[in-house]
């Protein structure tokens, strides 16, 4: 069945529809918004604010087919939004600020590395990778996050994000040259990571 | 061809959604330009270091129920106003009173075969009404004014008589009717009766020659049986 006739049936009246349709999304958007936040829990938060903004507004979704890019607007909506709001608290709090202090966060890492070549083992990756996203500017980020781990076309990008194809393509060019230049900091490269290529 | 340009060429080949077309322009480019041959490869490591990192298990398990609200719920629900409801409420309720005292204050008139419509949202008082109305009505000459108001008095009294006369007249013919109707019910009702006592006499008679003959044929039967003893 696809979204589209799920949202039918919900909009009917039918609400194991609408959790088939979460079950059917819940775990794309999470991993779209941890990617976005970086934070496992605070992803949660947004991921569920998402499908109740979902469960509420479906019946003013109009093009049923546009699902896609409409929950992907509202995830990356919510997180920029939380992400405000967390800076916003961050600045109200002086301990927030010395906690939250990325340089020292980022010298722990390096520290913690130590040489490049040894001991990385999948779950430090993982985070460093994580990590290096939150360096990159938002808006830069939210198209990596859409292109390499949601599949998304360039096309539907720019719709999701209502900018223009090319803005899109510049900000995914800009955003993997400032990776580039995080993981080359951090002495990542494709050796490091013993690609089978 | 420029290297700025190649940008979203590159872009478009990294991801495969590169027209053919396209491709040409930009390997023929790259065959050229070192530059731009080792910006790709690093593009493409980089895009190769993101893959890396795995889809997270949400562990969230969301199931959404039917919500059931309660009668007394959906009406607070339904009575919470947010401010902007309340702006437009007033606002609403505002243009509403005021259409209403704009229809209720409503005068409607045919002066001097002109028609004219008055529409205030606060209702004018009689004497205010009877200032208007003489002030509309202003005379030079006085006795022009007598001899008109005098007109008036004269032709007011002639609609009066008139009206009196044919009220009187509709009276008349009113009761008139009213008078044939009762004659006509009355007729009715006499000859009804009449039917029914003819019915009751003819019914007693009948009934009263029965009883008779029954006990003079008793009475026969006795004498007859009397003289056959003797």
């Amino acid at each position: 069945m696809t979204d589209a006739q799920l949202i039918e049936k919900f909009l009917a009246g039918e609400i194991s529809s609408f959790n088939t349709l979460v079950w059917r999304w819940e775990k794309r958007i999470f991993n779209f918004i941890f990617r976005y936040m970086g934070d496992y829990e605070i992803s949660k938060d947004v991921c569920q604010k998402v499908f109740i903004k979902v469960y509420k507004n479906l019946k003013h979704l109009k093009s049923r087919d546009k699902f896609q890019s409409w929950i992907y607007q509202i995830s990356a909506n919510l997180c920029k939004d939380e992400l405000k709001s967390m800076k916003r608290r961050a600045s109200l709090s002086i301990d927030t600020i010395q906690e939250n202090n990325s340089e020292g966060n980022y010298n722990l890492v390096e520290q913690d590395r130590g040489q490049p070549d040894e001991n990385l083992n999948n779950v430090e990756l993982q985070e460093l990778i994580k990590r290096a996203l939150q360096e990159i500017p938002e808006e830069q980020r939210v198209v990596i996050i859409m292109k390499e781990y949601q599949g998304l076309k360039f096309v539907e990008i720019a719709e999701t994000l209502g900018e223009p194809l090319n803005t899109v393509k510049s900000r995914m060019y800009y955003g993997l040259n400032a990776l580039r230049k995080v993981f080359d900091r951090w002495n990542i490269t494709k050796e490091v990571l013993r690609y089978e290529m | 061809m420029k290297c700025e340009n190649m940008i979203n060429l590159m872009m478009d080949y990294l991801y495969n959604e590169i027209k053919a077309n396209d491709k040409e322009k930009l390997m023929k480019h790259m065959s050229e330009c070192e530059k731009c041959r080792k910006e790709f490869i690093k593009l493409q490591d980089t895009s190769l270091v993101l893959q890396k990192m795995e889809d997270v298990d949400p562990n969230l398990n969301l199931v959404f129920v039917q919500e059931e609200t309660s009668f007394w719920g959906t009406l607070r629900e339904r009575l919470t106003f947010s401010p902007k409801k309340l702006v437009y409420g007033f606002g609403y309720g505002f243009a509403a009173i005021m259409l209403l005292l704009s229809i209720i204050n409503t005068e409607l008139s045919i002066k001097d075969g002109e028609f004219s419509l008055k529409m205030s949202l606060l209702g004018k008082g009689n004497e205010q009404v009877a200032d208007e109305t003489k002030d509309n009505f202003k005379y030079s000459d006085q006795a022009q004014l007598a001899q008109m108001q005098q007109q008036n008095i004269n032709l007011m009294k002639s609609l009066i008589q008139e009206s009196e006369n044919r009220q009187r007249q509709q009276l008349i013919s009113t009761l008139s009717q009213f008078s044939r109707d009762i004659d006509f019910q009355r007729t009715n009702d006499l000859k009804i009766m009449n039917a029914g006592l003819t019915e009751i006499e003819k019914s007693v008679y009948s009934k009263l020659e029965q009883k008779t003959n029954t006990q003079f044929n008793s009475l026969i039967h006795y004498i007859n049986s009397q003289q056959g003893n003797r």
